[in-house]
């Protein structure tokens, strides 16, 4: 709980400094009513929200919606920005819908930032991207340690532009190729052309209404209405970089792993090969053979990647505590090398996933929550993590050799890092 | 001073011993359905005892990569490996279970006297009760209403 404030205030800091935006583009007519989302249409809003499908995947872009919501101040009127943390189906991205009534109607965006991996908490390098709530791109932006450096657009927006100001403009297409976000499955969102536009701006706090709900007309001088992204409150706490102290030591998929205990066999059945009661020798009528170890993790509290590698597959189709019979539930695989071997390393019966397939991580990157779905989905299980280990012909072997912690012969932890 | 050290050892052993027994625990045997002990029972003497089910299903167990097949009678389901029965599912008032006849829809207070230490330790309208020969357990679930609505084996 203690990391909270200080994901709170790394948050403040990096969003606070993130990038400008253009003051001298479209802004929404001085004239326009603004009025205060309020908390019940709000809700009414995001549960619609849920149940729409993307237009070109058939997917539903928001994935889950917070029941936490947060009122942001605005510039030049009282009326504040709702404001709800959310996920999407890029798991990776920090997102959030805004919601603001202009003109009697309520308008909603989704909000997301995706860091680059040399993104820190006091400079941050990244992108922000501005979706409808079907996911349907509406605006991007490119940030480069603090700076906003370019924006990406719809193509045909690009080509109008007026390229008297500093703005270098390239066409880009949807082609995987040619596709100006880091990730090019970005480029299917409403399946637009887009094009990018460079520019060196001042730094801004804040970010005009008008890039977030764009009303195709109405333009003014100056911009009327601003959102300071840094009061944006939480959030974006999944991939928040975790203070170093909450990390496990390297190799270690939680902090000071404990193995759990199953029942008549106690830990012993926690360990790996054929160590349940009764069944000394994989043999029936038990012939349950137990294929990795079951590492205490408390619900909903961050797994670890033990080793650098990639993400070669996920399954998070189970909500949390779904229960099904001989299931593992959600789970992340992970290729990883040692000394040139392969090995993969599967995390089961997580609540949540953050990563998805092909993405590499480094060890101690989040890659989920641990939980209880699949089997493990019922009071008589201590919620745990089935960890296993493969070798590169898919054979199960012992996690225990690839953990920094070990065990004593009572099972219980005798050495980590810490 | 040994006379202390004594009670002080089994103070200690007797308050070890009793922050692991949270739930009762009953050998595997015990754990019958009219009568008849199901847990790893081949499917011939399951269907002697049952009948033919309803319908069956395939069903795949993904922990041991294994096909099998889910057998289906009214309100009660037999999950079976290897053609025998690896886990069940009792959710209609006409089976008993085990030889103290532990009906669904029966109140839970009935469970009070039978295992107190698991009816003291339920929680998510759950009462656990172990196997003391094989890493599995009952769950036996409840209503708000805190009557018993599921009887179900898990494995671990």
């Amino acid at each position: 709980m203690k990391t909270k404030p200080i994901k709170l205030l790394l948050l403040f800091s990096l969003l606070t400094v993130i990038f400008s935006c253009e003051k001298d583009d479209t802004v929404i007519n001085q004239r326009s009513y603004l009025k205060t989302v309020g908390l019940t249409d709000a809700k009414s809003f995001v549960r619609q929200s849920l149940e729409k499908k993307n237009s070109s995947s058939g997917d539903t872009f928001i994935t889950s919606i917070s029941d936490e919501i947060n009122y942001e101040d605005l510039t030049n009127t009282d009326e504040e920005l709702a404001v709800i943390p959310i996920k999407t189906i890029y798991k990776h991205l920090y997102s959030r819908i805004t919601l603001l009534e202009i003109d009697g109607e309520v308008r909603s965006v989704v909000v997301s930032l995706n860091p680059f991996e040399n993104a820190t908490p006091s400079s941050f390098s990244g992108e922000l991207l501005i979706t409808d709530t079907e996911g349907k791109f509406l605006k991007g932006f490119k940030i480069e340690n603090n700076l906003y450096v370019a924006e990406y657009v719809n193509a045909y927006k690009a080509s109008n532009i007026d390229a008297n100001k500093n703005h270098s403009i390239t066409k880009s297409t949807v082609d995987c190729d040619t596709c100006p976000y880091s990730e090019c499955s970005y480029c299917d969102l409403g399946s637009v052309d887009l094009g990018i536009i460079e520019r060196t701006p001042p730094p801004s706090l804040y970010v005009s209404i008008s890039h977030m709900y764009p009303t195709g007309g109405g333009v003014a001088e100056t911009s009327s209405n601003e959102w300071d992204l840094g009061g944006s409150g939480p959030g974006y706490t999944d991939n928040t970089p975790e203070p170093e102290a909450e990390k496990p030591c390297p190799g270690d998929p939680v902090k000071n792993p404990e193995i759990v205990s199953s029942g008549a066999s106690g830990k012993k059945g926690g360990t790996f090969g054929c160590t349940r009661q009764g069944d000394t020798d994989c043999s029936p009528p038990f012939d349950k053979e137990h294929d990795g170890m079951d590492i205490k993790a408390e619900l909903d509290t961050n797994v670890y990647a033990m080793y650098s590698g990639k993400i070669s597959n996920i399954r998070d189709s189970f909500s949390p505590g779904q229960y099904q019979i001989d299931s593992y539930g959600n789970y992340v695989i992970i290729t990883f090398q040692i000394n040139g071997n392969t090995y993969f390393a599967k995390y089961n019966h997580l609540n949540t996933v953050s990563v998805v397939q092909g993405q590499s991580v480094v060890a101690g990157d989040i890659i989920g929550t641990a939980g209880n779905t699949g089997n493990a989905a019922s009071a008589g299980v201590t919620p745990h993590i089935h960890l296993q280990v493969f070798n590169s012909s898919w054979q199960s072997i012992n996690p225990s050799d690839f953990l920094n912690t070990k065990y004593d012969n009572n099972h219980n932890p005798i050495s980590n890092c810490n | 001073m040994k006379k202390l050290f004594l009670i002080l050892t089994i103070l200690e052993f007797s308050f070890i011993v009793s922050c692991e027994a949270q739930n009762n625990n009953i050998d595997s045997s015990q754990a019958t359905i009219n009568g008849t002990n199901v847990f790893k029972t081949p499917v011939s003497s399951l269907l002697n005892v049952f009948g033919e089910p309803v319908s069956k299903e395939n069903f795949f167990f993904e922990m041991e990569n294994t096909m099998g097949k889910i057998y289906y009678y009214d309100k009660l389901s037999f999950y079976v490996k290897d053609d025998k029965v690896e886990s069940f599912v009792i959710e209609g008032g006409q089976y008993d279970f085990t030889s103290d006849d532990i009906n669904i829809n029966d109140k839970i207070d009935s469970l009070e006297n039978i295992y107190p230490k698991s009816y003291s330790n339920r929680k998510n309208y759950e009462i656990i009760i172990q196997f003391s020969d094989v890493d599995y357990f009952i769950s036996i679930h409840y209503s708000k209403e805190n009557v018993i609505k599921k009887i179900e084996l898990y494995s671990y």
